[in-house]
């Protein structure tokens, strides 16, 4: 092993179904959801620990996992710098930067999503399984409906479950 | 244009030598732009022009442009793009670098920033010195990928000398000799538009792209670059090493063999009926509905990752076939022995044309994907191949093209495997 992996799992306590999915989708896009997440300014370009640091949500399950490859030695360092950005959400602490391209990122995706077969299938098999079928239309609206306030609403339910770090011998 | 694909692509050059093409696609919802220049991992060894100086760069370094290129004197340029609700990326393949963008708004203003981030070269130490840092651990998560090093080792196997043997991204040590000047010296050789092509599909509309672009270039005032002297070493047809194993943490061994072509210097339509014919021939040999796979999936021997394919440009190229065994040497035997027995016994003409239906249908639904044709129409362009030529070429291969490619390719003693076996 050249690269230690770090993956820390969180039970969100928010299902898909629930009116404010929504505002989880925008909560993970702000944490580690692209170029302009807290996690790749703060531990990739800031910090220069990792190559990724992402964060996604397992929707079906109610899952939210943080994953970066970084070295050995970095371990504490990239958890403390994680949970910081964690408790920055929780507090408020989120710039119109970082909401406004969050919520551009989120909507750019499902208009693209309308121009892929697959993606249009997928939307639709995750209604099925959840049982609430969503328009990409219904839920760009929606998305634009989000405030801040919401975000962290849903982030004072994210709970830490597990910390799994695979290490070298 | 392709009847059959009922596109319609508008191009035009500018006076700087710009190629630009646009493919609208009004029913989409997006635009999909590359912005891409002819220089990659390989262009190691160089003339700088004007200077006439001959210079040799540390390996990595055209990837390490890549990542700076997103530097700019206000900061970084994916922030901009977030702004506008455009999804940047960038990648550095073996022979181009290419920037990129997908967005379903702002299109001017991306399609600007584009341009403006690619040709706003700004590299400082402070932040040379951080991105070592960056691609230290991008280089560390490729390291403990074991199919990215299956086949490294087997490129450093089948060839002496040639740059294409050195990972892409360069080695934590070459990186380090990474400075400010010879980013500088890399970027002006080999970012001038003449060397360079823009490609935009979408709902747009072309004379809108070219307005643009002409509008970009005018501001600029750019003076006329003389050719690029690339230097690539002498490299023999022959391999230069059998074969290569590496322990690493893997439950299965994993084996890659490939054959070096000794067919090499053309590019354009010849390239690329060389590249179907080679591709035609390891499918009707190895492909899923061969005799072959389905005979050592039954037997346990394959699984469903068992793989194959041919990599050619104008200086080298070359084929990979395999996968996870429980018994390389046995699997080794295997394709050997069938390519041995379909030398003498000769292709079957059912085959032959069943796997060119096969081609046809697949090239055909890859157009349903901006992304997969801007991908293609890019990396052809850049060796000289027109993508729009891919089914005429494809339809025009005889059983003789093929039985020739059989019979001259696959020479055993231009064959290497590459084993990475568990520890």
């Amino acid at each position: 092993m050249n690269q230690g992996k770090l993956t820390m799992g969180f039970r969100t306590n928010t299902k898909y179904s629930d009116e404010d999915y929504y505002s989880l989708m925008v909560y993970n896009g702000i944490l580690g959801g692209g170029s302009h997440s807290k996690l790749f300014q703060n531990v990739r370009e800031k910090a220069s620990l990792a190559y990724y640091a992402f964060s996604r949500l397992e929707k079906n399950k109610g899952l939210m996992i943080v994953s970066s490859g970084i070295d050995f030695d970095d371990r504490e360092r990239a958890i403390e710098i994680i949970n910081q950005q964690l408790e920055d959400i929780r507090e408020g602490k989120i710039s119109d930067y970082e909401f406004d391209s969050t919520i551009k990122c989120l909507v750019n995706s499902f208009k693209e999503a309308a121009d892929n077969p697959a993606m249009i299938i997928s939307l639709y098999l995750d209604g099925i399984l959840n049982g609430v079928q969503r328009s990409t239309k219904e839920i760009i609206e929606n998305l634009y409906k989000v405030t801040k306030t919401d975000v962290v609403n849903v982030a004072e339910r994210i709970c830490l479950d597990t910390v799994f770090f695979l290490n070298k011998k | 244009m392709e009847s059959c694909l009922a596109e319609r692509l508008f191009s035009k050059e500018t006076q700087s030598g710009l190629k630009v093409y646009v493919l609208p696609k009004k029913d989409y919802n997006k635009i999909f732009a590359m912005y891409s220049t002819n220089y990659g991992s390989i262009d190691s060894e160089f003339i700088v022009p004007g200077t006439g100086e001959h210079l040799k760069v540390p390996e990595g370094i055209a990837h390490f442009l890549e990542h700076k290129m997103f530097e700019m004197e206000y900061g970084n340029v994916f922030d901009k793009f977030s702004e506008l609700g455009a999804s940047p990326n960038a990648y550095t393949s073996y022979t181009n670098t290419t920037y990129l963008f997908s967005g379903t708004s702002h299109f001017r203003e991306s399609l600007k920033l584009l341009l403006e981030f690619v040709e706003s070269p700004y590299f400082t130490e402070e932040s040379v010195e951080k991105e070592k840092g960056i691609i230290t651990q991008e280089l560390r998560m490729y390291e403990d990928e074991p199919e990215w090093q299956l086949l490294l080792n087997l490129l450093k196997c089948l060839y002496h000398k040639h740059p294409v043997r050195i990972d892409i991204g360069g080695t934590v040590e070459s990186i380090q000799n990474i400075d400010v000047e010879t980013l500088y010296k890399c970027y002006h050789t080999f970012y001038h538009p003449s060397n360079m092509i823009l490609f935009v599909i979408g709902c747009i509309d072309p004379e809108e792209v070219f307005e643009l672009v002409e509008k970009n270039e005018a501001s600029k005032g750019l003076s006329p670059q003389a050719e690029i002297k690339r230097i690539y070493p002498e490299e023999p047809t022959t391999i230069h090493k059998v074969s290569h194993e590496v322990k690493l943490d893997v439950n299965e061994p994993l084996f890659l063999t490939g054959f070096k072509d000794a067919d090499v210097g053309s590019d354009g339509k010849a390239l690329l009926k060389k590249e179907i014919t080679t591709e035609l021939l390891l499918e009707i040999m190895f492909g899923r509905s061969s005799e072959l796979f389905e005979r050592l999936y039954e037997e346990g021997l394959i699984d469903d990752r068992f793989s194959f394919g041919y990599e050619g440009h104008k200086d080298y190229g070359f084929c990979t076939i395999g996968g996870e065994t429980k018994d390389p040497e046995k699997l080794h035997g295997e394709l050997l022995g069938c390519i041995s027995s379909t030398i003498e016994k000769g292709i079957d003409i059912e085959d032959f044309q069943r796997v060119k239906k096969k081609y046809t249908g697949e090239f055909i639904s890859g157009f349903n994907s901006l992304e997969f044709i801007a991908t293609n129409f890019v990396s052809y362009h850049h060796k000289n191949i027109n993508i729009f030529d891919y089914l005429k070429v494809l339809e025009e291969i005889t059983m003789q093209d093929v039985t020739e490619r059989l019979n001259s390719f696959f020479d055993f003693s231009r064959n290497a495997t590459s084993l990475v076996i568990p520890k």
